[in-house]
Parts: C-alpha cells; structure tokens; sequence
C-alpha cells in the first residue's frame, strides 16, 4: 500500500483553531489502519529544499491570526503559488480551512476597502463589512454537497449520512462565482456568508471551509474520504466508531 | 455621591445576603456604576496606601490571592475580589464593598484580579499603583480574539495611565517586546531564580506566580524571606489545586480553562500521578468558557498520553464527546460507558467504582458547578 505523504504548509504560523488537531486526526486515523502516513512540514521560503514535493498526495494549510497570515502572506503569493496551481490542477486532494481558505479565493476585501490579492485558485472572494455585520461564530451544521457526498469512495466510508459539524469564527464573509461548486449546504449557523446557505468550496479535489473545531476530529468520515482519495483506494478498514457517532450525536443538538 | 452610592450597595450587599443569591455579587457593582458613573474614580474609594491590579490569562486567582495573603500577614487591611468576579461590575463591587461608611479604618491595599480584556477600562477609571502582567495565551478566540490586540491595548492602555510599577515576567517574548514610555517602573519576575523558591511552594503553585507575588511584595518593601515565610501556610484559591472529601473520595480540583492551563496542570499533575488512581474531565461550552472548544486539540498529545497512562479516565460535561475523542486520538484508552455528557451520571459511576482519589480537570464553568455538586454551596 502506498503512503499517505501530508504537505502541512505554515504549521508554526497558521494554528489559531487548533488546526493541528486535523493532522494529529488523520495520522492517528492511518496508524490505525496500518497505513503509512508522514507529514511533510513546509514553511517560508523556497520550495527547491523539499525533496518529496511531488509525492505529496494530501495538502493542509489551516488559518491564523491576521498579523501570522500577513506574515506568510508574500511568501505564500511568491514561493507557494506554482506549486499549489499544479498540485490542484493534478486532481490531487487538499484541505484549506478558514484564513487559508480566504486566501485561496479571488481576493479579500478589508473593512478600510484595501484589497488583498489571493491565490485566485477558487473561484469566490471574501468581504469584510467592518463593524456593521457581526462576526460569523458558533456552532454549525451542514449538508455535504451531492457532487461530493455521491463520490463512491465518500459514500464507502460515510457513516454520518453525508452531514458535517464544526465550529466558525470569522468576520469576512466569502462568495462563490458562479458555477462554483460549495463544499456543503448549512443547515444551522452562518457558513460562506450566511446570506446564501452555502458553506465552502470544492475545487478539483480540494476542499476550502470555514469549519474548524477541528474539522476531522468533529467529522472523522471526512477524514476517512480523504485519506481513501489520496491514496487513490475504494474504501478503508472500518474502525470502531463508537465514540465518534456518539459525538456526532451529541453535536448535533448544540446550539 | 459617593455616601449615597456606598449606603444602596450596603443595603443591596444586605439583601443578597439575606435571600443567599449567592451569585448576586456583581450586582452592587452595576447598580453603583449606573447611579454614579465615575465612582471608580471618587477618591474616597481608594485605599491609603494603593491599588494593584492583576491580570493575565492564566494565574490571576491564584496571584492574587496569593499577594493579599501576604500583606494581611504584614497586618495590612486588604480589600480583594476574591469571588473572581474580574470584569468592571464585580471590581467596583469588591472596592465599594471594602469601603467604610463612617470614619473606621479605610483599607490600606486593594489588590484586584481583572479580566485581561476589562484591563484597559479598568485603569481608565480606577487610580492604580501597581499591575502584575502574568501571562497571554490563546483563550476564549469567540470572545477576546486574538491576542496580538490584548497586547496593544495593554500597552496603551499602561501608557495612558499613571501607574508606578509594571511586574511582568521577560521570558515571555511578548513581554519583551513591549514598550512602556510612561516613566513606570518595569520590574521582571523572572529576576527571581527558580532554585531559592521553597520546594513545597513550587509543588503546589506555579513558579512563575509565586515569582510574581515576590517581586510585587518586594516593591512594596516586604523582603523575600518574609514573603516566603509569609506563604508557607498559603491555601490554593477554589478549584484550583483544591482538595474536596466527598463520601469518602477526594477530588482534587485543577481548573483547566484553556491551551495553557490544562498544559500546566496536566504536567504538576504528572509529578505527583502516584497520588492519584483516576482522572475525570469535565468541559463546557457555555459563554464563560468561551464557545469554542478547539482548543483541547493545542495540548500536545504526548502530555495528554503519558499523563493519562495507567488511570481510570472518566469524561463529562457539555463537551464531554469532544473531549473523549480528543483524548481517543492522542492514544488514551477510553471506556465509552464512562463517558456522558450529564455530570451527576459520572459521580454515579465513580461512586460505583473503587476509586478514592481522583484529579478533575474541569474548564470554567464546570469548575463551579462541579464545586458547588461537592460543596452544596456556591463560591466563598
């Protein structure tokens, strides 16, 4: 079996909401397995010094406060841009949550109207209102999006019925183009921008969300379909679930 | 104003009393604020000698009530907001409380904790001497943000003011890179060399908090034999480090808030682990504890392992899925039936079980319920 090659990009950087739980989730979730999983951390600076970029098969950038993503910010445009284009174009799979997901957008709107020039990979843009719209916090709830909760590789590990469960906090509220794919449908809290319900973006096989609480500690399925999908296999070994539906269960009647 | 102000707090402070609202103490304090909006400010309400004020994300309790020990032990009257009501309505409660209607003696200190984001409010209003910056790590995100700007509002906020001193510890990067333009005196707790702290002090407090207490108490002219000396009787403030009989079980408390706080505890709980056959987890959600749980994924599951080997772990509150799951993915054995979300149902189960000493790490809000389950009563 091959193995599960994790590119963590600004890990001592961009950590805010315990993003590092999402790697510590599914390496736990492949030890278990006996599946081979290393992590691969890649931090400012060139890419020439990473020998194993190209066997990289799962990507995770997580968010952070504004002064640490200022601080990668240039980097991230620079030095990170060719290789993140080609890794998302080659179909491979990633996971970009919260700042990072904003920063993969068209660009991002300060309240003072400055405009931040994102990646431009997905196709959406975030605006922040200032002071006049309240920051989007709390609990939350959402439907996965059929296009990817219909993958058969989704439906092979899914055992939570295609929902997903976090927790967001952000004050720039992000809009999809149209004819892009959102990652999930909220069924409680505020998602993208809590105007349209969608929460999210799909691109290729990469994933941009606002939930974090972690994510893939909260929805281990969604770890699992990583996991399959990266490393190009139909399904996994069940795991005993007890804990995590039980979780799951809970959740689902916070408020 | 100020006579009229202090004669409806002593009356409201009565009433509370009377009809044992137990957590009414902040009320004297709001109503005093909204009939005298500047009564922080009235001089009448200031102890002779000063105010200290003691903030941070982690430590300030136990700091503070560290520090008023120390100088009741010298003989000084100390007004205090031993309760933890750190925000500006239980402050204003606590000096309003601690100020005498009629010509007794007026306290000599007033030594505060406050809420690291009330601070800046609170020197604004209030004539202080004195402030004691612990620490600032991530808590509470939903409602305090980032803490980059705790720190410059800080530092603007002691700029502003007129204050005296600043004990602080310079270890901290962010501590260090601070600047403090006012004139007031920047004092280093870290100056203090972990090694002349008594071993029996450091087992049962942080080092860095009882270094804070000696530099403050050194400031104020109390040598550090004495200040030691004063502290060897020292009792941990409620939920931490505190010790409850309950039918025949001890439960040791250690109030585990956030990243650092449970980091910490978990570690002096490691040290003494032989004193211990179980471990209960309790965590909340509610607004106190901050919404967001995350932040039991930002202590290093090597901790969380080593810590938990070889006990009986039990998981409750709120929270308490989520805290099971975490525990499960740093490689802790859990037992799904001590595992549920309702408190009184995992007392059952322990009761059940043969346990007799127990380390609870409970976040805020649990703290106060599981103590007020232990004790009947609530705080003080």
């Amino acid at each position: 079996m091959n193995k599960l090659l994790i590119g963590y990009l600004y890990k001592d950087e961009l950590n805010l909401y315990g993003d590092n739980g999402n790697v510590e989730v599914l390496s736990a979730r492949c030890a278990r397995r006996d599946i081979e999983c290393e992590i691969v951390l890649i931090s400012k600076g060139n890419l020439s010094a990473y020998a194993r970029l190209s066997e990289i098969n799962l990507l995770f950038m997580g968010g952070g406060p504004d002064s640490s993503q200022k601080s990668i910010y240039g980097d991230f445009l620079e030095e990170k841009e060719p290789f993140i284009r080609d890794y998302i174009a080659s179909g491979k799979t990633g996971l970009f949550v919260c700042g990072s997901y904003q920063l993969m957008g068209d660009y991002y709107r300060a309240a003072d109207g400055a405009e931040l020039k994102g990646l431009g990979l997905f196709k959406a843009h975030t605006i922040h209102f200032g002071k006049n719209r309240p920051r989007c916090i709390g609990n939350v709830r959402a439907k996965i999006n059929s296009k990817l909760s219909s993958d058969q590789v989704f439906k092979n590990v899914d055992f939570l019925g295609g929902a997903v469960i976090g927790f967001e906090n952000h004050g720039g509220r992000t809009y999809l183009d149209a004819g892009a794919a959102p990652f999930a449908h909220v069924t409680y809290g505020h998602g993208n921008n809590s105007e349209d319900g969608t929460e999210g973006i799909i691109v290729g096989n990469c994933i941009g969300t606002y939930f974090h609480g972690p994510i893939l500690a909260k929805n281990p399925h969604l770890a699992d379909y990583l996991i399959a999908k990266s490393l190009n296999l139909p399904e996994l070994p069940k795991l005993n679930a007890g804990l995590t539906v039980a979780s799951y269960t809970a959740s689902k009647k916070l408020r | 104003m100020l006579f009229l102000t202090l004669l409806i707090t002593r009356f409201l402070e009565a009433f509370i009393r009377l009809l044992s609202l137990g957590s009414g103490g902040t009320w004297p304090g709001h109503v005093a604020l909204k009939l005298y909006p500047g009564v922080l400010s009235a001089s009448g309400i200031s102890p002779s000698i000063g105010t200290v004020l003691i903030s941070g994300t982690n430590g300030k309790t136990t700091t503070t009530k560290m520090l008023c020990h120390v100088l009741r032990g010298k003989g000084f009257v100390v007004t205090t907001n031993a309760s933890g009501a750190n925000l500006l309505n239980g402050i204003a409660s606590s000096l309003l409380s601690g100020t005498p209607l009629f010509d007794k003696r007026r306290a000599d200190y007033a030594v505060l904790e406050v809420d690291e984001f009330t601070l800046p409010t609170v020197l604004e209003q209030l004539k202080v001497k004195g402030i004691v910056l612990l620490n600032l790590s991530r808590d509470q995100l939903d409602r305090y943000g980032e803490t980059d700007l705790i720190l410059e509002r800080w530092e603007k906020a002691v700029n502003e003011s007129e204050i005296n001193y600043v004990v602080l510890d310079k270890s901290f990067e962010y501590f260090r890179e601070m600047s403090f333009t006012s004139g007031a005196e920047v004092l280093n707790a870290e100056d203090i060399p972990e090694e002349t702290l008594p071993e029996d002090l450091k087992e049962r407090f942080h080092a860095k908090n009882i270094k804070a207490v000696l530099t403050t108490a050194s400031f104020l002219g109390i040598p550090f034999e004495e200040t030691v000396l004063l502290l060897t009787d020292f009792q941990a403030a409620y939920g931490r480090g505190e010790i409850i009989d309950f039918g025949g079980i001890n439960f040791h408390l250690f109030l585990a808030k956030n990243p650092a706080s449970l980091t910490a505890n978990l570690k002096a709980f490691e040290k003494r682990k032989n004193d211990f056959d179980a471990v209960l987890f309790i965590l909340n959600d509610n607004i106190p504890d901050g919404r967001d749980v995350s932040w039991i994924y930002d202590v290093e599951p090597l901790l969380i392992l080593s810590a938990c080997a070889g006990k009986e772990i039990y998981v409750s509150g709120v929270r308490g899925f989520d805290m099971a799951v975490r525990l499960d993915y740093a490689g802790v054995p859990i037992l799904e039936e001590n595992v549920t979300t309702s408190v009184p149902e995992i007392m059952k189960r322990i009761k059940k079980s043969s346990v007799k000493n127990i380390a609870v790490f409970p976040n805020y809000s649990a703290m106060l319920d599981f103590r007020k389950m232990l004790t009947g009563r609530k705080i003080l």
